[in-house]
């Protein structure tokens, strides 16, 4: 069960996503900046992506510091955009949190957002 | 003194949990098994809870709890998929967004919860898991590697090398371009269920003609000459709606995607045979740049797409490598294992172990639960279902043997539970190979399932090559092989070529003799067993080579459509009665069909089992 009411919860995620999120992908847009790559054909050589050593292969993850690790994540300047998001995030983690799981069984077809 | 890491995975799909101590696996299984809800996602504390009790050890004897995916690069993946197609995509975010925030970031309040506010939490990457899973259990000291799924954090595809205890990711291939994703999409089209009709998929594909790979290859897939490859969105619906494919996709393939539980047509055949094609073609690119880029001389591999055996006995055929070795547990159950032995061997540096006799360290993958004699007999003597106990093996396979000879469908359970989805004869059902009705009436009578899908034979390793033109073993029926020529019996297809789409006409025509392990195709899934591997079962086959003259035998899942496996010898027994089985084993004790009691349930179990 989440610790608030999910329908005050449905209408923060939407709140947030018409406020937030939208806003900012139409900048996005505006300044052509591509968070995915989407192009279908182009003159590369190879769609492989080197490797990035992203540090430890085994690491802790702490939820409490989500903001901070958001910002860690994001600072570089193609997703400096996104920072403006990530005590939003941090916030709806918080309050978001369940303590059991949904008996419910996850869509198929959304399961590339999980 | 001796390091115990526990791994964890689950929260979207097959929860499952793993123990490695010192660097041997002493268990691992998935959740559905307990609790048996087919693919559960939910956390495994059922898992953990066996796992813990295998290894002799209490939660304050951890030394770490390893959870196989990051959290946070998740997060950053949906939130930039999001920001991609915004103001589309509201839904998916508000479906995804309770899951993800609400739980998934909170995987270490959730372990603590359940093992103490003391245990140590640790994570590590979704594709690292699969490497290591695929790795440090096989007979390499050095390997390529190869993992490739629907999607891991970011993610879809890896290239790595594995030397002793290092593993070093070269290359990726990112989300959203997905060969997992594409295979998924086409099981969403023909009208399966995705992240579990794929094997339908593969199935149904040497039915149809693969007549779609052009419009495929011209319009969703591009592929670079090294094999790296991107799909076109414009025909996907997964980025911005609650489905795989859009209108686009269904008007280049003519028409709307098939519903569910209605009539498979020639296209849906063509269709299947087509993406297995090019699913064929996108792995032989990808391993062959792994080679180049690696000039290793084995590969293994894991992910989701790695359970694709047809692709994979391609692979293993055309020799791009000298040795394959892969994950039982390719899917996401294994990245609890992969988790737990990147800890180990990166983390704490444990000395890599490795199998002293050259096999791998999987263990025959029968790493789950077990259930002695007498807890079998306690069980039987309770319910009052009555059993006859063969304490001597050799005659109890040649009891059982007699029984498949017969035609009799047999429920198999012996020892520790398989790791992985398929059975390896710990928790089988049984039948006679060479009989032509075999097939029909064990999808139809036993797993109530599609008549169209084929069955899988276990063999003895040592008389395989007169069944099937493979060399090496085939230990965890990961790779399809061709039926020997000699073997094969032409098939008359005249009314299925001219249009007439009944599968059942095809299934039921004999192909070789051994028809019904034998595909449309003259393929068959193929496990090849050892005596070391599983004594029990091995004695089973051997014996039925001995009455009959056939050294392989049937063997399915022990479930019917939409259940789990069993695990329990509870479980067993309820399948059992549930079915047209005639003969049930249970370690020692042999119940028949014909002496049990009256079976009668209150609530409509098919009704319990969500169709696949």
């Amino acid at each position: 069960m989440s610790l608030t009411d999910p329908t005050q919860d449905d209408a923060r995620l939407e709140d947030f996503f018409k406020q937030q999120l939208v806003p900012i992908a139409e900048k996005l847009r505006e300044n052509d900046i591509q968070l995915l790559a989407l192009e279908f054909s182009d003159n590369e050589s190879s769609w492989y992506v080197p490797y990035v050593d992203e540090g430890p292969e085994v690491f802790s993850f702490d939820v409490d510091q989500l903001e901070q690790e958001l910002r860690d994540l994001w600072r570089d300047q193609q997703d400096a955009v996104l920072l403006e998001l990530k005590k939003s995030l941090a916030n709806l983690a918080r309050d978001l949190y369940r303590e059991s799981e949904d008996d419910d069984d996850v869509s198929p077809f959304v399961y590339v957002m999980f | 003194m001796t390091v115990h890491v526990l791994g964890i995975s689950g929260f979207y799909h097959d929860s499952a949990a793993a123990i490695v101590s010192n660097g041997e696996i002493v268990a691992a299984a998935q959740e559905e098994r307990f609790s048996r809800r087919k693919h559960d996602p939910r956390f495994p504390q059922q898992a953990i809870n066996y796992c813990l009790g295998e290894a002799f050890i209490e939660t304050s004897d951890l030394d770490a709890v390893v959870f196989y995916d990051h959290p946070l690069l998740t997060l950053d993946r949906v939130i930039k998929s999001l920001l991609t197609v915004a103001p589309r995509g509201k839904q998916q975010w508000l479906k995804a967004a309770p899951s993800v925030l609400g739980v998934k970031v909170h995987v270490e309040r959730f372990i603590r919860k359940v093992l103490g506010p003391n245990v140590p939490v640790m994570f590590t990457r979704h594709h690292l898991a699969h490497a290591a899973s695929a790795f440090y259990p096989s007979p390499f000291d050095e390997a390529a590697i190869l993992t490739i799924d629907g999607v891991g954090e970011w993610a879809t595809t890896s290239i790595a090398q594995g030397s002793g205890s290092e593993i070093q990711i070269l290359k990726e291939i990112r989300y959203p371009h997905s060969l997992g994703l594409l295979y998924s999409a086409f099981t969403y089209f023909c009208g399966f269920k995705v992240n579990s009709g794929e094997y339908k998929l593969m199935g149904l594909a040497p039915y149809g003609e693969p007549r779609y790979v052009d419009l495929i290859e011209e319009h969703l897939l591009h592929r670079k000459p090294d094999g790296s490859f991107r799909l076109n969105l414009e025909y996907f619906g997964y980025l911005d709606s609650n489905r795989m494919t859009n209108e686009r996709f269904s008007e280049l393939f003519g028409g709307p995607p098939r519903p569910a539980e209605s009539r498979i047509t020639r296209r849906e055949m063509d269709l299947a045979s087509s993406i297995q094609k090019v699913t064929e073609k996108v792995l032989l690119g990808l391993a062959r740049h792994a080679r180049e880029l690696t000039g290793k001389r084995n590969l293994v591999m894991a992910g989701g797409v790695a359970l694709n055996c047809v692709a994979n006995g391609v692979l293993r055929r055309k020799k791009l490598f000298d040795e394959l070795w892969i994950q039982p547990a390719a899917g996401d159950a294994g990245g609890a294992l992969g988790a737990a032995l990147v800890a180990s061997y990166r983390h704490f540096n444990v000395p890599r172990k490795m199998n002293s006799r050259g096999r791998d360290s999987q263990q025959g993958s029968y790493l789950g639960p077990s259930f002695s004699k007498s807890e079998v007999r306690a069980f039987l003597e309770r319910g009052g279902y009555p059993y006859e106990a063969v304490e001597d093996s050799q005659q109890r396979a040649q009891r059982i043997a007699q029984a498949l000879s017969e035609g009799k469908v047999v429920g198999h359970l012996a020892g520790r539970m398989e790791f992985g989805p398929r059975s390896l004869g710990a928790r089988s059902i049984l039948g006679d190979p060479r009989r032509t009705d075999t097939q029909v009436l064990m999808n139809l009578k036993i797993k109530y399932r599609e008549s169209f899908r084929p069955f899988a034979p276990t063999v003895l390793a040592e008389d395989c090559s007169k069944y099937f033109e493979m060399e090496g073993e085939s230990p965890y029926m990961l790779l399809v092989a061709p039926v020997r020529e000699e073997r094969r019996l032409e098939m008359d297809l005249t009314h299925f070529n001219q249009g007439n789409d009944d599968l059942l006409e095809v299934v039921q025509q004999p192909r070789s003799d051994v028809p019904a392990i034998t595909h449309v195709d003259y393929s068959a899934r193929v496990q090849t067993i050892l005596r070391d591997d599983c004594p029990a079962y091995y004695d089973v086959v051997e014996a039925f080579r001995e009455r009959t003259g056939c050294s392989a035998i049937v063997n399915t899942s022990f479930n019917v459509r939409g259940e789990p496996i069993v695990c329990s010898p509870q479980d067993a027994y309820r399948c059992f009665m549930r079915t047209e089985m005639d003969l049930l084993v249970l370690e020692d004790c042999l119940l028949f069909k014909k002496e049990q009691p009256h079976w009668e349930e209150e609530e409509n179990w098919r009704k319990r089992y969500e169709l696949d």
